[in-house]
């Protein structure tokens, strides 16, 4: 993971969100802080893929293997972007 | 004992500077420490196919709110024992042990060496009407320096819920395409099963698809009658999903989707089938993002934090649809038709986010729910609308367990009764 730039992580969330939220999510510092965790919680399941499978893609075509499940940033935590941008860095590993 | 008494008195002085020393070591030591717990949760396993949902076991600060890379293990380590770990799976008061193919250290931090999370490969597919529980062993994963674990604070229970969303998701992208016999009551009969399941996962321009096919018939093969059919029940369902976007602050995501069955008695003479497409879009746009920010700046804002970046709203979600209900009988006072045309609207507003409460040590939110729905009944010529509009207060932080309070306005006719509702409800959910 770790050649992954958290600057490329946090624009791929924030990309991947931007379609579903009633914000702009910025891949800044501020962006960052925004509380998702009701976004996860309140979409259809077949959102909530779209929403893993671009997050997903997106570190594959960047040369990487993420196992980061979609339930796994779905639930249970009290989840900012920056927790899921931590989340995706920590299940990435980079050849 | 003149000579002495001095002497002494200096030795008990620097004793008791010695102890309140170490005290204060100690002190700042125990200070300085933070108190992490483990968690575990549901992920996948990489680069396994067919995918499987693997175990995740991470360090979590006290709030559970943060993983963190602490786990301390020899530079170049990324696997562990397998011994080190057990995965207990338990129904109805039986408990058994589930193997472990694969130990993964993954996530380490390149500056400090520490890893944030294990993951635990299972021999055995996971199921929903079992519960999970993970042992770690003593000192299986040694803490880095500047952490304390709190063992009190483990969950090392699977979250029921979360483990049934990655297994809704696994099964939606495990292609399948396969025949399986399940016997029946005698020699020759039983449940023949045609299974067909595709999944394209979206990546750059390619869109999201996603089929699934079953056929399902009771065979009997040795049946006197000759009637080697009892009954047969085909489903089929499909969806796409795409992206849109025409500028920054108007795009969204949207399916389509086709969801249908038909089921056939043995003489193929009483043929029911249902049928229906469906439209969902969340559509992004300046009005609610508008309303989302002014409100939220209004009633949430905490010093330097703008109340709109405490929540990032859902944008409203558009849905419409058409259904078909072929032979499917239907009372008198249910007054409705074979057809129907539905279109909705769907909508969380956040009112007020992380605000107290009398007589709560928590915080909580206020949401506004909007869920307006038009459903116009081709064959009876009839609108009716099943609209629904919610102010709902919850515990911020609480899981599922938490307090929470809703007033609601529901109106119009909902299934499967279809008896006319015009009401205000109200509501008090509290664990104890």
């Amino acid at each position: 993971m770790s050649e992954l730039d958290r600057q490329v992580a946090r624009q791929i969330v924030c990309d991947a969100f931007n379609h579903f939220t009633d914000i702009d999510l910025e891949p800044t510092a501020e962006g960052e802080s925004v509380v998702i965790q009701k976004t996860l919680q309140g979409l259809d399941i077949k959102f909530l893929i779209a929403i893993h499978d671009q997050i997903v893609s997106a570190v594959k075509e960047a040369g990487c293997d993420s196992s980061l499940g979609v339930s796994g940033f779905a639930t249970a935590r009290y989840k900012t972007v920056k927790s899921v941008v931590n989340d995706l860095i920590a299940s990435t590993n980079c050849p | 004992m003149k000579l002495f008494a001095p002497r002494l008195s200096i030795s008990i002085k620097r004793g008791l500077y010695f102890v309140v020393a170490v005290l204060c070591v100690a002190t700042r030591t125990l200070a300085a420490t933070t108190p992490v717990h483990l968690e575990v949760h549901i992920g996948d396993a990489v680069n396994s196919k067919p995918p499987v949902a693997s175990f995740r076991i991470v360090y979590c600060d006290s709030d559970g709110d943060t993983q963190l890379d602490t786990i301390a293990l020899p530079k170049g380590q990324t696997t562990l024992d397998a011994s080190l770990f057990r995965i207990l799976a338990t129904k109805k008061d039986q408990t058994e042990e589930v193997g472990i193919t694969a130990v993964r250290i993954s996530g380490i931090n390149p500056k400090t060496g520490y890893a944030s999370e294990v993951d635990l490969t299972p021999k055995a597919t996971l199921k929903t009407d079992f519960t999970y529980r993970v042992e770690v062993g003593e000192a299986a994963l040694p803490l880095a320096p500047g952490f304390s674990h709190d063992a009190k604070k483990d969950a090392l229970e699977v979250n029921a819920k979360e483990l049934s969303s990655e297994l809704d998701y696994l099964h939606m992208r495990t292609l399948q395409n396969k025949v399986s016999f399940k016997e029946g009551e005698h020699l020759g009969a039983g449940s023949l099963l045609y299974t067909y399941r595709f999944y394209q996962p979206s990546a750059g321009d390619t869109r999201m698809r996603f089929v699934e096919a079953t056929v399902k018939a009771d065979v009997d093969f040795v049946s006197k009658d000759k009637s080697y059919f009892n009954s047969i029940v085909g489903q089929l369902s499909a969806l796409e999903l795409q992206t849109w976007k025409v500028s920054r602050s108007f795009q969204g995501a949207y399916y389509i989707g086709f969801d249908g069955s038909i089921e056939s008695d043995k003489d193929f003479e009483t043929i029911d089938g249902t049928g229906g497409v469906v439209f969902k879009a969340h559509v992004k746009n300046p009005i609610t993002t508008f309303l989302h920010d002014k409100i939220l700046d209004v009633t949430s804002t905490q010093g330097d934090t703008a109340g709109h970046l405490l929540d990032a709203g859902i944008a409203p979600l558009f849905t419409l649809g058409y259904d078909y209900l072929g032979h499917i009988k239907h009372s008198s006072d249910t007054n409705s038709g074979h057809q129907r045309a539905k279109g909705g609207f769907t909508w969380d507003l956040p009112v007020a986010r992380n605000f107290r409460l009398p007589l709560f040590d928590s915080t909580f939110d206020a949401d506004v729910l909007i869920d307006l729905e038009a459903i116009y009944d081709t064959d009876m010529r009839v609108f009716r609308d099943n609209s629904k509009i919610t102010f709902d207060t919850h515990q911020r932080k609480a899981k599922e367990d938490g307090f929470a309070f809703t007033l609601s306005y529901e109106h119009g006719k909902a299934t499967p009764t279809f008896k006319n509702v015009d009401a205000v409800l109200a509501g008090i959910k509290a664990a104890f």
